[in-house]
């Protein structure tokens, strides 16, 4: 009995243990399929086509990296202003509701550079004020500063502050939001600047539980502090300014442009300067280079030579009129060809820009929308129309992915090609060890589309590229392989360019064909 | 009481569908007449196609590499649609002589345990064709699967009934613990590849269920429910032979929390589409969620569904005292299985062995030749053995096999 169970354990062990089942099938899978565009070469950013379609690499930036807050700023501040009694020496007993002080004068803010504003119109920012009452008394005081309009209505503080005993004064605080307030700076007189106007009345609280004890050179203090004020329109005089303009601009970075006579023939360079402040501006460009690694190329451009005067612009109340000044720079008037064939990695704006360069001719009326400064933009636009004979692009390809080696067949890749130039393709395996090269395709044909006589329509021609897939390539994948994909690119009738159209497109659609290797475990 | 043994072996010839659930002629021939109780052990494999064979099962389970001349030869053998199904049957009864029922000598009580597993596959030449030989040499052409249909069942039970001590007429009550229910039925399943772009699509309408996947192990129950095996035995007049009707595993299984995916759609694949081939990489490479992509709608329920019952019809009838004939058809409600027609000739060889031989036609398979042997070893212990396939027993080019052996001890 013993023989018989130990034979049933082992039978019952062996029926566990079961190598995998397997066939072969044929198969024809779809593996992948895509298109192959210019905007996948080159970063939409940096591409733009024209009416007809054809693409231009375009590169733009900015240089209006001034700071214009120095001209319409309320620095966090804190103006202090002291109302005496109008008695200097002795001490009278004053009952409730006995008006003390009765005051009217201009507080003036410490704007700097020079600035002069008369109006001003918040978006931001916190007016505290506190009121120091050194009267042995309840005051009751009033400061109207009609200057300071919130939605229209002049603000009004209203302070009750307890009597000063033995030394310490007794306060009163609060704060108001300045969003949308208007702050009109001319002043009791109407005509200055940076000042505004305040009526104090002080009296003693009508419902103060003892008279006021009021001695000579005691006084009531107000004091208004702005707090992270934000100007939304400034009006005034700015006064003068120079600004330095010394910008660097990163240009073709990332861009993989393949090699070839590129057509710069039609190539423009675009400054575009918009004045959207009401005070007149003189910009000077003493340098516009393009700095590659071997050499700096200055841009020679008549217009660039001498000062450009900026009007001021026009605002009408309900919108703004800037004033605005358009260069278009291109090979007949000027070295352009020369100073893009460069290939600059950098271009390199020296300059200045003058606020008011002739004073104050606008009678005190400069105004400025923040959000709205002057605008120094630039443009490089080059056509992509070009000629390339075997130029060859390279990429190099880490295979670190597990791979599957059930598989033996071939990789088709069908393609079809509206661009009107050629590829060819080569698959190398690369052994970085021993730097041993495995041939997996050489010269693969991609065919050009035809191009039809004086119209830029192409008609698409297909190709279809095999490449195996074998047990040579599994093991050469292996041993610390990489796959180096080399693309030779030529155009049709060479050195004569052909243009790249936003139409035009690559697609490829690939399938596995060949025999798989079915295993079930 | 010779008499009556002898035709209680008789009976039992012909009443059972699997043949290791029946006992020894010898046993119920030379049965002493002090027996109070037998215990009998029967066990029985088999499987059967009209289309595969016992190479392709072989490589399937044992594992192995199936050779484009065998899956030629099969694919050529194949008709349209084909069939096949496999059944394991495990079972300890135990019958009690000494009792009594509802106040009658002649009835006595039975109960038992017993496991089965039970699978069958219907399905068409072009779906083997796709699975062993690929989509590529049908390229341009539609690959029409018709309609599909697999189960798989494994339940055990837990009997109690009673049976007639004189024809062994029974009736048997038994909780089912269901193990494991896998159901697809596929009403329509197109497949073509095109030519040229290698572009895939599949055009189905089919469901599945499986039994709750969230538990682990080969005996755990997934479900509960109940079965009736029932045996009718009608005797000839003259102790002729008899008519017989037996129906097993009539009852319903509730599946708890199983899963059940449907899916009525067209499916397209031509590939991973990818937006940016100079700079891909693998999460850049963004597979569909397949679910979604197939249109599966999936859900957990818990569903009441049928066991694999059957009931089939025999009879049997003496020639002499030496011999009998024996015919029968088994039905059995699934799309895999034909009628099951059986032709059989009975006789004793030599002092305590008796020999069967069958031909059977249908269920899974094809004709197929059997052969049986029942032996008495000592006076307590009784073995039958033998095969419903013998030719599948010797061949690995059969379509089918089977298998069973049975021992009874008398107590």
């Amino acid at each position: 009995m013993r023989k018989l169970l130990f034979l049933l354990v082992v039978l019952v062990l062996a029926s566990c243990r079961k190598e995998a089942t397997t066939w072969n099938t044929d198969v024809s899978v779809p593996l992948f399929r895509g298109e192959l565009m210019l905007t996948d070469i080159v970063a939409d950013s940096l591409l733009a086509s024209d009416n007809g379609g054809l693409w231009s690499f375009v590169y733009a930036g900015d240089l209006a990296e001034i700071n214009y807050d120095s001209l319409a700023q309320l620095p966090d501040t804190t103006v202090s202003e002291s109302f005496k009694v109008p008695f200097t020496s002795g001490t009278i007993t004053l009952p409730a509701g006995t008006s003390i002080i009765n005051v009217s004068r201009d507080i003036e803010f410490d704007i700097p550079n020079g600035v002069q504003l008369k109006r001003v119109r918040m978006k931001a920012g916190t007016l505290q004020y506190r009121v120091i009452n050194y009267i042995s008394g309840h005051m009751n005081s009033v400061f109207s500063l009609p200057g300071l309009l919130n939605q229209g209505v002049p603000l009004v503080i209203n302070a009750a502050t307890p009597p000063e005993q033995s030394g310490v004064p007794g306060v009163a605080e609060g704060t108001f939001n300045l969003e949308d307030f208007e702050f009109d700076l001319t002043g009791a007189s109407g005509t200055s600047f940076n000042r505004v106007f305040v009526d104090a009345a002080v009296s003693v609280a009508v419902d103060a539980p003892t008279a006021a004890i009021v001695q000579g050179q005691d006084s009531v203090v107000v004091e208004l502090s702005f707090i992270e004020a934000v100007v939304e329109y400034a009006n005034g005089y700015f006064g003068q300014h120079t600004y330095v303009i010394n910008e660097q601009e990163n240009v073709f970075e990332g861009v993989n442009l393949p090699e070839g006579q590129l057509n710069l023939s039609e190539a423009t360079f675009l400054l575009n300067i918009k004045n959207n402040i009401g005070a007149d501006a003189r910009l000077n460009l003493n340098s516009i280079s393009s700095n590659s690694n071997n050499e700096s190329v200055e841009l020679s451009y008549a217009p660039f030579q001498q000062p450009m005067l900026l009007t001021r612009a026009l605002d009408d109340g309900w919108s703004v009129s800037p004033s605005v000044l358009s260069y278009i720079v291109n090979e007949g008037n000027s070295n352009l060809t020369q100073w893009i064939g460069n290939l600059p990695s950098e271009i390199s704006f020296q300059g200045n820009l003058q606020l008011n360069p002739l004073g104050n001719i606008s009678g005190s009326n400069d105004f400025i929308y923040t959000e709205k400064p002057i605008e120094l933009d630039y443009e490089i636009r080059i056509p992509l129309r070009f000629a390339t004979e075997s130029v060859l692009l390279s990429d190099t390809l880490d295979i670190q992915a597990a791979i599957d080696e059930d598989f033996f067949g071939a990789l088709e890749i069908l393609v079809t090609n509206e661009y009107p130039f050629a590829l060819g393709l080569d698959l190398i395996l690369l052994n970085t060890i021993t730097n041993e090269e495995y041939i997996v395709a050489l010269n693969q044909e991609v065919r050009a589309g035809i191009q039809q006589p004086n119209s830029s329509l192409v008609i698409a021609v297909e190709s279809l590229l095999s490449f195996s897939v074998n047990e040579v390539i599994y093991s050469k994948l292996k041993e610390n392989h990489r796959m180096i994909i080399r693309a030779h690119i030529s155009t049709p009738n060479y050195p004569g360019p052909v243009g790249l159209y936003n139409f035009y497109k690559m697609t490829y659609a690939a399938v596995l064909r060949g025999q798989y290797g079915v295993v079930v475990q | 009481m010779k008499k009556v043994l002898g035709f209680i072996a008789m009976v039992l010839l012909i009443v059972n569908n699997t043949i290791s659930q029946t006992h020894s002629y010898w046993l119920l021939k030379g049965i002493p007449e002090n027996t109070k109780q037998i215990l009998s052990l029967g066990v029985e494999a088999s499987w059967g196609s009209n289309s595969l064979n016992n190479e392709w099962l072989s490589e399937m389970t044992l594992g192995g590499h199936i050779g484009q001349e065998q899956k030629n030869l099969l694919f050529q053998n194949m008709e349209d649609y084909n069939r096949v199904g496999a059944a394991f049957m495990g079972e300890l009864n135990v019958y009690s002589f000494i009792d009594s029922v509802f106040g009658s000598q002649q009835w006595g009580l039975t109960g038992g345990v017993s496991h089965v597993s039970a699978t069958n596959l219907y399905f068409g030449k072009d779906f083997f064709d796709l699975v062993y030989f690929g989509n590529a040499r049908s390229a341009g052409d539609t690959l029409d699967f018709g309609k599909m249909y697999g189960q798989l069942q494994s339940f055990q039970k837990f009997g109690i009934g009673i049976f007639n001590k004189e024809n062994l007429s029974a009736i048997r009550l038994s909780y089912v613990s269901g193990i494991n229910y896998l159901n697809l039925q596929v009403d329509r399943a197109r497949w073509f590849t095109s030519p040229t772009t290698g572009v895939t699509s599949l055009d189905y309408d089919a469901t599945y269920e499986q039994a709750d996947t969230t538990k682990s192990g080969a005996f755990t129950s997934r479900g509960q429910g109940f079965c009736i095996d029932a045996d009718l035995n009608i005797p000839m007049k003259k102790d002729q032979g008899f008519f017989a009707i037996s129906v097993r595993n009539i009852g319903y299984t509730y599946w708890q929390n199983s899963i059940h995916y449907t899916a009525d759609s067209v499916f397209t694949w031509n590939g991973i589409e990818i937006g940016d081939i100079l700079n891909v990489s693998a999460d850049s490479i963004g597979l569909p969620a397949w679910q979604d992509t197939l249109g599966i709608e999936g859900n957990v329920k818990s569903k009441w569904r049928a066991l694999p019952g059957s009931i089939q019809f025999r009879m049997i009838k003496k020639i002499n005292s030496k011999s009998s004939y024996e015919a029968g058809i088994m039905l059995q409600p699934n799309y895999a299985a034909l009628p099951l027609v059986s032709l059989g000739y009975n006789h004793f060889v030599a002092k305590g062995l008796m020999l069967s031989e069958r031909l059977n036609y249908g269920g899974y398979g094809r004709l197929a030749v059997g052969l049986e042997m029942q032996y008495l070893l000592g006076e307590k212990l009784f073995l039958r053995a033998g095969t419903q396939h013998l030719w599948g027993v010797i061949s690995r080019q059969a379509r089918g096999s089977n298998a069973f052996l049975g021992l009874s001890l008398v107590l």
